[in-house]
């Protein structure tokens, strides 16, 4: 007997799907990447979704696969990284910086990028961050204030190239 | 005005470009998703604490139908069969240590010892359990079980002697996996093979294959005797992928004739594996 609830699956796919696309984004800099991660990830999520429901934050959940799928996809795509030093080109509705932003997270160890996205992004609180990883607090300190040297250093390097960064009306 | 620090900097840059995906639309509907979940699926089992190679192992076999593929970049490159026999999937018996014997003449018939019964992988021993708090979405016992030192005096299978009927002693792909693997007789050859094609999904590089109608019989029969434990993937006298049936799910599902196979393939491995399956036919 299937005892999920279809209709709360679709309201949340619904509610969640921009949120957790964009997250896939920010760690994978390519929008197909990002798609497929995100269904992928609300795939396990209704999988499961009679217990996820029970007694957990379903977004919370789905974002931890998800991350956890974007940052694995970094692992399969390195050995490739020599032949593409740069992803994808930017595609015309993409800014430039977003692509920007994306390869500095890329070069983040995989826990440090959680981190900045988690706090920095997503605006938790540093006890949240660090259970989310779990990590201690100090631990998520440090990171976010090396990986924030890493990713500020290359935003502001490409806002002062030649090409400017194309910014949506 | 002052500088903008590191940190506004960045979360500037997040907060942006999180904000603006926020009206994406998503690819299908969260019915569409929900109609395809009950797909079955193989999944290759985390390795990395069998073998101590864990670069190629992110790997991931997984069903599903082209429906689900809308999403890959690259068009399917067709293959067309020559002939050959090159291509078998086996029930997976164990995993094989390394030869370590005197070098052969790679003609020698050999007859192979059973798996010790610690190292079998069995779906008893191999103990899926589904759910569980595991991310994958099933815990299982692999990890645990040895890799069989006894098959270290024996040296692996000749392609001559590889017979879909025999047991086999077989290599894995380098640096990907256990080093060797014991297979029972094969239950889907390329003679099942209706077409296969390399195509990527999510930036890796699979084959996918579409069965004949007594293809899509044999290959569920070898997948629900196999349910919850392993298969072996043959690729020219090579395993190139050693998936778990279906562990997220409590009981089978038939596959309905379709069977994708992830490796650690890249563009040229997919379509060359794609052209050997085919051309076994």
């Amino acid at each position: 007997m299937d005892r999920r609830d279809g209709a709360a699956f679709d309201a949340f796919y619904t509610a969640s799907w921009g949120r957790l696309f964009g997250q896939a984004y920010v760690l994978t800099g390519d929008r197909e990447t990002a798609q497929d991660l995100t269904q992928e990830a609300l795939l396990r999520a209704w999988r499961r979704w009679d217990r996820i429901t029970g007694y957990e934050d379903p977004e919370g959940w789905t974002r931890r696969v998800l991350h956890n799928l974007c940052i694995e996809s970094w692992r399969r795509g390195r050995t490739r990284s020599a032949h593409r030093p740069v992803d994808a080109p930017p595609t015309p509705d993409i800014p430039v910086h977003h692509h920007e932003l994306a390869q500095a997270m890329r070069d983040l160890p995989g826990d440090q990028a959680r981190a900045l996205l988690l706090h920095d992004g997503l605006a938790m609180t540093v006890p949240e961050t660090a259970a989310e990883l779990g990590v201690p607090e100090g631990t998520v300190r440090s990171w976010l204030s090396r990986s924030r040297k890493v990713v500020a250093a290359r935003i502001t390097q490409s806002e002062q190239s030649d090409q400017p960064p194309v910014r949506r009306s | 005005m002052s500088e903008p620090t590191e940190e506004e900097i960045v979360r500037t840059a997040l907060r942006e470009q999180l904000g603006d995906a926020v009206s994406t639309r998503p690819p299908e509907s969260a019915a569409e998703l929900r109609a395809r979940s009950g797909r079955p699926s193989l999944r290759l089992p985390d390795t990395k604490l069998v073998v101590a190679v864990a670069a190629a192992l992110i790997l991931v076999v997984a069903l599903f139908t082209a429906g689900a593929l809308h999403h890959s970049s690259d068009q399917p490159t067709p293959v067309h069969h020559t002939g050959g026999d090159a291509f078998s999937v086996r029930p997976l018996l164990c995993y094989a240590a390394p030869y370590q014997g005197p070098t052969t003449d790679g003609t020698t018939a050999q007859v192979l010892p059973g798996c010790s019964s610690a190292s079998s992988l069995n779906a008893l021993a191999i103990g899926v359990g589904v759910g569980g708090s595991s991310l994958a979405g099933y815990s299982s016992n692999l990890a645990g079980i040895p890799v069989d030192d006894t098959f270290a005096a024996y040296p692996s299978t000749p392609p001559a002697q590889a017979l879909p009927a025999s047991t086999v002693l077989l290599d894995g792909t380098p640096g990907s996996g256990p080093d060797r693997y014991v297979l029972g007789p094969a239950g889907l050859t390329g003679g099942d093979v209706a077409s296969a094609s390399a195509r990527q999904v999510a930036g890796q590089w699979l084959v996918e294959l579409v069965l004949t109608p007594q293809g899509a019989t044999r290959w569920d029969a070898l997948a629900s005797q196999q349910f919850h434990a392993l298969v072996g993937i043959v690729v020219n006298d090579r395993v190139v992928s050693a998936p778990i049936t279906q562990p997220t799910q409590s009981s089978f599902t038939p596959f309905d004739g379709q069977l994708e196979i992830g490796g650690s393939f890249d563009h040229a491995q997919a379509t060359a594996a794609a052209s050997a399956i085919v051309g076994s036919k």
